[in-house]
């Protein structure tokens, strides 16, 4: 994960029967947005955190943590 | 909010930039022997240098605007995401440090040949604008790749 940041995005991404080009739509980026947060390759901005996690009905510290 | 065809749009927009970028660089370079075997730079034609600065222009400006201009501000910010502004922050700083390589390895050079001063802006230019798009090219390929 990028800088000690762990986040559960996939996980509950799946749970909501979402795509990634969906989820992508949800929150008005691009796919290629969702796959590199979902795949720790980047870390996103305060408010794009804050979309995904709206976008998918949980708090944000749900989502992402720091990890030990 | 962008429709599912500009996501769709956006998506193809964004891989043929990620495929251009590292090709462009490559037949940038590619066209480098030529100048410096067959013409030296004293010996240059106003034509080539014209040429060479044309084409070195548009591929800094292919690397700072990179795609979706003429589709629409939906595709454009698609294309133009915080990964996207991210990677070229990064491409950047890879010029930045290969100009800089390069102009050590000149003063190197300049102990055994003489160099003009255009000759040496020449390499600076070249090789700082393909390793930012190459940089480029790989980061947006990799944010592309499935996990």
């Amino acid at each position: 994960m990028a800088e000690g940041l762990a986040n559960r995005l996939r996980e509950l991404r799946s749970e909501r029967d979402l795509t990634q080009a969906a989820l992508a739509e949800l929150v008005g980026v691009s796919r290629k947005t969702v796959n590199t947060v979902e795949n720790g390759v980047f870390v996103p901005s305060v408010a794009l955190a804050l979309k995904l996690a709206r976008a998918l009905g949980c708090p944000v510290e749900s989502l992402f943590s720091l990890e030990d | 909010m962008p429709t599912t065809a500009d996501h769709e749009l956006a998506d193809r927009v964004t891989r043929r930039r990620a495929r251009m970028m590292p090709v462009l660089a490559i037949l940038f370079l590619a066209g480098q022997p030529f100048y410096f075997a067959r013409n030296r730079i004293e010996i240059d034609t106003p034509v080539k240098t014209a040429v060479w600065l044309v084409w070195a222009a548009i591929l800094l400006l292919a690397l700072a605007m990179a795609g979706g201009h003429f589709r629409g501000k939906a595709v454009r910010d698609l294309v133009e995401d915080e990964v996207t502004r991210s990677n070229r922050l990064r491409a950047y700083a890879a010029g930045f440090w290969t100009a800089m390589a390069t102009v050590f390895g000149i003063y190197g050079l300049s102990v055994f040949d003489n160099i003009q001063g255009r000759e040496s802006l020449h390499l600076v230019m070249t090789f700082s604008v393909a390793a930012a798009l190459i940089t480029f090219g790989m980061l947006e390929k990799r944010a592309l790749r499935d996990g």
